[in-house]
């Protein structure tokens, strides 16, 4: 299993090389990263340009530029920043910290959600839960995320208004002023979570559930439900041990790929609720033609994709013996 | 699942008086199930006993309802059908009780194989546990001796290495080493009835055999009576003592498998026996003599004898539907107005060349089949 | 036999009733066209134009104003059916340029296969690592924001999703037995095609396609939301929530009202595409009620 997940890894090692080299050619052909420091007034002298363009390698032609930004990515370097003060790849390791707790904080939220949700629905098929519930994700899918965030965040403080303490926190990942000692830190930083968490994990949510039901009608209606009916096991031994059991297979696969798309999802909810994470980092460096900067954040989504997809993989393996068995 | 609804009293036709070693009795029932038309009569007034460690087969084309039949003894059919009449499992009735009282009978009175062993095994269990949870559904069982009871019916279906085999999931398993688990299952609380649903019928000539002979030492281990449900009448002759022959969701021959297949007297039965190729047969002595047309669809429905638009027998009393009666021997029952006519008749007599009327083979026979056809054609 | 000539020409009297059968489907149809009437018709005789000008800042939804005004004095109500329309446009644009390149592709790839197949998937693959979002700001950051380029930087994104499709079904197609048949009796690649593989493609073609009309809408209010989308003065959907999601406490119907339009708009379109495919996939609801 293992082997076969490596495999597809070595498989899409020239897909992701492609990706970044194309998506390179893009973010340098996307503007002038110098186009700020030419149009400051009084203006800049012709040497300092010169020299900023140098150090952005912009002396070089495209593809050596992309040569030697690969090159440095084996190293690891993420190479030049437009702010000639930051350094890209500390900032965005730190960066990436507080992306991925508001990740993982929505994928847990959204698949609880959704396979309870899923669920519900599956088994009071064409009922009013069922309506209900699937209403409900229909409108999460239509709903556009930060429109959803915008308004969590706006009923939030008039909540903390109403109350006349902060209840729920809206701004930032956690209090410009920390808290003393581990615990109240931790609650600070948990406290900023609980909206954002909200809002990223709705949009999933929507998605996965209507993929959760309709896995488990599936499975509902197969023979291997029907001889467990037929032994006499009680109800809930057949919707757990055997529906849902294997009702979870695909829906776990599909999480597992959709998880990096969260990552998009981040950089809108990040926007609303001014998080300094990736999402905040693509959108000022896109603004002011950040290309390493944006080639950075491109390289850890691509990374994030293919890891999931092998997390993907090894949780499929994990959950079906019928794959494990390929192994013998 | 909602609870079928039980509308007629059960009204004993032709079944005789339920005797103490009939351990299973259906009377007058009938199954509606929905679609997306509306309910569809599937099984129409069907009365048939099951005695104590006897195989009754119920053999019929696809559609007749045998399958829906077994499936409302089991009380599985889907949901929003509609079972009336009674169904009584060794005197208790079963149509119209609760889901609890099913779920007790299920797995433990009354158990059932079904036709596909490649999709009737939880994929991502072993098959040692998935016995065993069935041992542990109705008993205080200790796992581990649940589990021992597991390896002990698989070796006794004739799973070689039961031990180490317990632990395989199902799809190291063959086809028929699957069904030999699923014949465990039913056997492993030793039920009074086991429902055998085309047991044979998924699987390769070569394990028929087998299977079957798992499912007779199954049968005599636990003392199971049988309904054996099946299109296959070479598994009938094998392992039938009774006979119960169903058309469009009635049943129309009734008897011993000897009668029923050297007695025949409902023109149904005599050309579902014509159809099937002999191996005792020589060769150019006997033809195959396929029945004419189509089975009518459920939902439509004459108050005459149902076969009567594929019978060259039909002529005007056959407007008025036959009642199951008394032919011959005890206990044959037959559904035709012309049962003393059929003593005797082979099926070539009745569907080959030279059959006595060709009246209706010829309007609504082949003609019949060709319009189906073209109607599928033109779509 | 049954299951070829059954899959080949579907008569679409019933799939127009497996259709009307889907009630929520149907109901957003009606929703849908009522909003897309009114989003091009009303404007016509609607006191205000979008880029009027009242005396009246930012008062709240009245008769004069059903939807209220803004800061600057700009009728609500009117910028909405412009927002809507914008959102439209660009949606139906990527909806069919990623339609047709897609289908095109697709079937390219599907019937002609082997190097040709492989060539043209590894394309598609290649476009769909790239992070939707991101790409589309980086691209969209380098156009003008005209409505039109949004929407070509959202197709170029999205068309290997119907090409990864179509294939799928060409692939499938291609196998059967009637190909086999034509073929057999001397038709021509273009005439096989049109008569069998597009006929088996519309279905699935029609239903994504609907699913990418929403995630178009969609897409082009987060593009607009972080300042990538359309430009003012022009006006969009997205534009209008993101001008207005800084004053939601004090002007919240700015803020509602072009968020309520983008989500029935998008509710209704996945609707729509749910009776669809249940219509033209009628295993997956045999037994119903």
């Amino acid at each position: 299993m293992l082997i076969y997940g490596l495999r597809r890894l070595v498989v899409s090692v020239p897909i992701v090389f492609m990706s970044t080299f194309l998506v390179f050619v893009m973010v340098s052909l996307s503007g002038d990263p110098l186009a700020n420091l030419k149009s400051r007034t009084p203006p800049v002298s012709p040497q300092v340009i010169a020299v900023e363009g140098r150090r952005l390698h912009l002396d070089h032609p495209l593809l050596e530029r992309y040569a030697m930004w690969l090159g440095g990515i084996v190293r690891g370097d993420f190479g030049p920043s437009v702010a000639a003060n930051e350094r890209i790849g500390p900032e965005i390791v730190a960066r990436l910290g507080v992306t991925l707790r508001l990740i993982a904080a929505a994928f847990v939220l959204a698949l609880l959600l959704a396979v309870v949700a899923g669920v519900i629905s599956a088994l009071k098929q064409h009922t009013w839960w069922d309506h209900g519930l699937s209403f409900l994700a229909f409108v999460s899918l239509a709903m556009p995320s930060f429109w959803f965030a915008v308004l969590l965040k706006d009923g939030g403080v008039q909540l903390n208004a109403a109350f006349g303490r902060q209840i729920f926190s809206t701004v930032g990942e956690r209090s410009v002023v920390a808290p003393d000692g581990v615990v109240p830190r931790s609650l600070d930083v948990l406290g900023h979570l609980v909206l954002p968490t909200l809002a990223l994990a709705i949009v999933s949510f929507g998605a996965w559930s209507r993929y959760q039901r309709a896995s488990m009608l599936d499975v509902l209606t197969s023979d291997y439900i029907r001889l467990a009916r037929a032994k006499g096991l009680s109800r809930r031994r057949v919707i757990v041990r055997h529906a849902l059991r294997n009702a979870l297979i695909p829906l776990v696969t599909v999480t597992a790929l959709d998880a990096a798309a969260l990552l998009s999802g981040a950089v809108l909810v990040e926007t609303v609720f001014q998080w300094r994470g990736m999402g905040d980092y693509l959108v000022v460096a896109i603004k002011r033609t950040d290309v390493y900067a944006v080639m950075a954040w491109l390289v850890i989504a691509a990374t994030a994709v293919v890891v999931f997809n092998l997390v993907a993989d090894l949780l499929y393996g994990m959950l079906d013996p019928r794959i494990r068995g390929e192994r013998r | 699942m909602k609870a079928p609804v039980r509308i007629t009293p059960p009204v004993a036709e032709s079944a005789g008086p339920p005797g103490e070693d009939h351990v299973l009795v259906v009377e007058d029932l009938t199954v509606r199930l929905p679609t997306e038309t509306g309910l569809v009569d599937v099984v129409r007034g069907l009365n048939l006993t099951l005695r104590r460690g006897e195989t009754l087969s119920v053999v019929g084309e696809s559609g007749s309802g045998k399958s829906v039949t077994a499936l409302a003894i089991m009380g599985l059919l889907p949901k929003h059908s509609v079972v009336t009449g009674s169904i009584k499992l060794a005197g208790r009735e079963l149509v119209g009780a609760s889901e609890n009282a099913l779920r007790a009978v299920r797995g433990n009175n009354l158990a059932m194989i079904f036709q596909d062993p490649m999709s009737s095994l939880n994929p991502v269990m072993r098959v040692g546990p998935q016995i065993a949870e069935a041992v542990r559904a109705h008993g205080s069982v200790t796992r581990a001796e649940a589990a021992d009871r597991a390896v002990e019916l698989l070796t006794l279906v004739g799973v070689p290495n039961a031990e180490e085999r317990a632990q395989d999931y199902p799809h190291q398993y063959s086809g028929g080493m699957r069904q030999r688990v699923v014949i465990a299952i039913a056997m492993a609380n030793r039920p009074d009835v086991i429902i055998a649903d085309e047991p044979t019928t998924a699987l390769d000539v070569t394990v028929q055999a087998q299977v079957l002979e798992s499912l007779a030492k199954a049968q005599s281990e636990s003392g199971a009576a049988m309904l054996l449900i099946t299109h296959d009448l070479g598994v009938v002759a094998s392992l039938a003592d009774r006979v119960l022959v169903m058309y469009a969701g009635r049943a129309v021959e009734l008897g011993t498998a000897d009668e029923v297949f050297y007695d025949t007297r409902m023109p149904y039965t005599v050309g579902l026996l014509g159809s099937v190729p002999r191996l005792d047969a020589r060769r150019g002595s006997t033809r195959l003599t396929p029945i004419p047309g189509a089975p009518p669809t459920v939902d439509r429905e004459s108050s005459g004898c149902s076969f009567a638009p594929r019978c060259p027998m039909a002529s005007p009393p056959c407007d008025t539907r036959p009642k199951l009666l008394p032919v011959g021997a005890a206990g044959h029952l037959a559904a035709c107005h012309f049962t003393e006519r059929l003593a005797g008749v082979a099926p070539a007599d009745l569907f080959g060349r030279g059959a006595p009327s060709q009246r209706s083979a010829h309007r609504e026979g082949p003609g019949l089949m060709l319009d189906s056809i073209q109607e599928e054609t033109r779509g | 036999m049954r299951g070829t000539q059954l899959q080949r020409r579907r008569p679409p009297r019933r799939l127009v009733r497996r259709f009307l059968a889907h009630r929520p489907a149907v109901a957003s149809l009606v929703v849908l066209t009522i909003v897309v009437v009114a989003a091009f018709a009303v404007p016509l005789v609607w006191q205000y134009s979008y880029a009027d000008i009242t005396p009246d800042s930012s008062v709240p939804p009245s008769l004069d104003h059903p939807f209220g005004t803004d800061n600057l004095g700009h009728d609500a109500f009117a910028q909405v059916l412009r927002g809507i329309q914008r959102s439209l446009e660009i949606s139906v644009l990527v909806a069919l340029v990623s339609g047709l390149v897609g289908t095109v592709w697709g079937s390219l790839a599907g019937y002609y296969g082997g190097r040709v197949d492989s060539l043209l998937m590894r394309t598609c693959d290649l476009v769909l690592t790239l992070p939707l979002l991101a790409v589309a700001a980086v691209l969209a950051n380098a156009t003008s924001g005209s409505w039109w380029l949004v929407a070509l930087v959202l197709s170029a994104l999205s068309w290997a999703l119907i090409a990864r499709v179509v294939r799928g079904v060409v692939l499938s197609v291609r196998e059967k037995e009637f190909i086999e048949a034509a073929r057999a009796l001397g038709s021509t690649d273009l005439r096989i095609i049109a008569t069998h593989v597009v006929p088996n493609v519309v279905g699935p073609v029609t239903v994504t396609v609907t699913i990418l009309l929403s995630t178009a809408i969609l897409a082009e209010t987060a593009l607009s939301y972080l300042g990538f989308g359309v430009q003012a003065p022009d006006v969009s959907l997205g534009l209008l929530v993101s001008a207005s999601s800084t004053a939601v406490s004090t002007r919240p119907w700015l803020f509602y009202f072009p968020g309520l339009f983008i989500i029935v708009i998008a509710l209704a379109v996945n609707f729509i595409g749910d009776g669809l495919r249940e219509a033209l996939d009628p295993k997956q609801n045999r037994v119903r009620r």
